[in-house]
């Protein structure tokens, strides 16, 4: 039995790659699949006893699930954790593969591929959406949790239960995601060359190399204008939200959901080309590791369009009550923050670049 | 008053906004291929100069050729360096291979230069691969003006 799980082990460490990142990693990933199970099962029963009660009249808000909010929380902590911590596991890769430059190639690994390698990168694409899914989502969770708990009377218990429930299918996808792309072997696996992994750089690598939407000279100043515009408009929206609220809330909102995919095409187009002064690269990962300050921007950019959203739901959540706006009104400050920091550091790298 | 509740604020985004000043101080400038972005090694650098008088360096002959189709430029001199002598030299004198050596020696692709013949063809037989000629020669036809086959 022991020669039979020694052998399964030393199998196991042949196959995986193992170094300090993937080892934390991939347990963190199992202990999210782990607590995301957890927190799906105890969800369902809270949401079952919660209509109980409130059927005998017994209602007392979230209370009486401290435990589940807890085990919430701390899932909520290791989704934020796990997207960084993803993104280090694929830098610590880079090296393993002779032409692998940067992350880029290393998400390339397995095309072409027969059997389980061939799934390592839509595994990867898979993680690329439900990895800020889940923030934002745990992130929703955690301000309709405080929302209810500033009104004191649990009428939010159900809607945050729901929540939970909706959080911890996510993160149970997530992590069961994350930890197949951790056990699949990738060595010796050949790479299909791209931007960042080898020889046929541009004709193999249409979303790197190759810009997502502007080509030409006028639709990159165009892509610039658009996001520097987006950018002050929000700024501005989110100042009047913060203190008119109403229609300036909801457009903030949708400003900062057009941000995101606007962001993308100004990384991807304008500004790896741009401030790394190779007009024909266009990855954003040679962008954060050959200039680690943009990840800062980029950072601030992302937590501005989820800090509007979560104000939205903090609002909505509170109907106009006092307990939304008091929840909301911070978001809101920090949004508006973010945004005019990310629109700071891109002004000074473009009159620098 | 209502400027000192916005002080750490407005401090903090003024530290945002030097961030980058900061961090391009503190780093370094290592010269980098313009199509891949990769730090050169100056035995494998190509240079290809244009009619304005810009000069565009790459790490190998595979970005240069790249860079040259994605520009549709008709470049007015190619440098490639020398795999023995470390010299720069004219594109349309050099010497081919397409080697099957193995690229841990830290080439960019499996073209390698020489200005000499002999060197090349040893490097043919030593390694494997050919000696590139006619059209498969880099920088023929779309490349360099004027790129007469001289070999």
């Amino acid at each position: 039995m022991r020669s039979a799980l020694l052998g399964l082990l030393a199998r196991l460490r042949e196959q995986v790659i193992v170094n300090p990142f993937s080892v934390v990693a991939a347990f963190a990933a199992i202990l999210r699949l782990a607590l995301g199970i957890f927190v799906l099962v105890a969800g369902v029963h809270a949401i079952r006893a919660w209509r109980r009660g409130r059927a005998g009249d017994d209602a007392k808000g979230e209370g009486r699930f401290y435990l589940l909010v807890a085990a919430s929380v701390t899932l909520t902590g290791l989704a934020v954790a796990s997207w960084p911590l993803l993104y280090l596991v694929l830098q610590s890769y880079v090296p393993l593969w002779p032409g692998v430059m940067c992350i880029q190639g290393v998400t390339r690994i397995g095309t072409g591929s027969i059997g389980a390698p061939a799934a390592l990168p839509h595994l990867l694409g898979i993680l690329a959406v439900t990895k800020p899914l889940l923030v934002f989502a745990t992130g929703a969770w955690l301000v309709l949790h405080l929302v209810n708990r500033r009104g004191r009377t649990g009428a939010l218990t159900g809607h945050v239960l729901k929540a939970l429930v909706l959080c911890s299918l996510l993160a149970v996808a997530d992590g069961a995601v994350e930890t197949a792309y951790f056990f699949v072997p990738k060595q010796e696996k050949t790479l299909a060359a791209g931007c960042c992994g080898g020889d046929a750089a541009v004709a193999e690598s249409p979303r790197t190399s190759r810009p997502l939407v502007a080509a030409g000279a006028g639709q990159r100043a165009g892509v610039s204008a658009s996001f520097l515009a987006l950018g002050t408009g929000l700024v501005i929206a989110l100042s009047a939200a913060i203190r008119r609220g109403g229609p300036w809330l909801a457009l903030s909102a949708a400003g900062a959901i057009l941000s995101l995919p606007l962001g993308l095409v100004f990384l991807v187009d304008v500004a790896a080309p741009w401030f790394l002064h190779l007009p024909y690269h266009h990855c954003v990962y040679c962008l954060v590791r050959w200039m680690p300050e943009t990840l800062f921007g980029i950072a601030l950019h992302v937590l501005g369009a989820f800090g509007a959203g979560w104000a939205l739901v903090a609002r909505r959540a509170g109907r106009g009550g006092g307990a939304g706006e008091a929840v909301s009104i911070p978001l809101l400050r920090m949004a508006r923050f973010s945004y005019l920091g990310s629109l700071l550091m891109t002004a000074v790298l473009m009159v620098r670049a | 008053m209502n400027l000192r509740r916005h002080l750490p604020a407005a401090l903090l985004l003024l530290a945002i906004a030097a961030l980058p000043l900061l961090a391009e101080r503190l780093r370094g400038h290592p010269e980098r291929c313009e199509m891949d972005g990769v730090a050169l090694d100056p035995a494998f650098r190509v240079r290809v100069a244009e009619d304005g008088g810009a000069t565009h360096a790459f790490c190998g002959v595979t970005c240069a050729e790249s860079w040259i189709a994605l520009r549709r430029a008709v470049p007015a001199l190619v440098l490639v360096t020398d795999g023995v002598s470390g010299r720069a030299i004219d594109a349309r004198t050099a010497w081919f291979v397409r080697t099957l050596g193995n690229v841990s020696d830290g080439a960019p692709d499996a073209i390698r230069v020489f200005e000499r013949k002999e060197d090349a063809e040893r490097h043919a037989h030593a390694h494997g691969g050919r000696v590139l000629t006619g059209s498969g020669r880099p920088f023929g036809g779309a490349g360099v003006r004027d790129a007469t086959e001289q070999h």
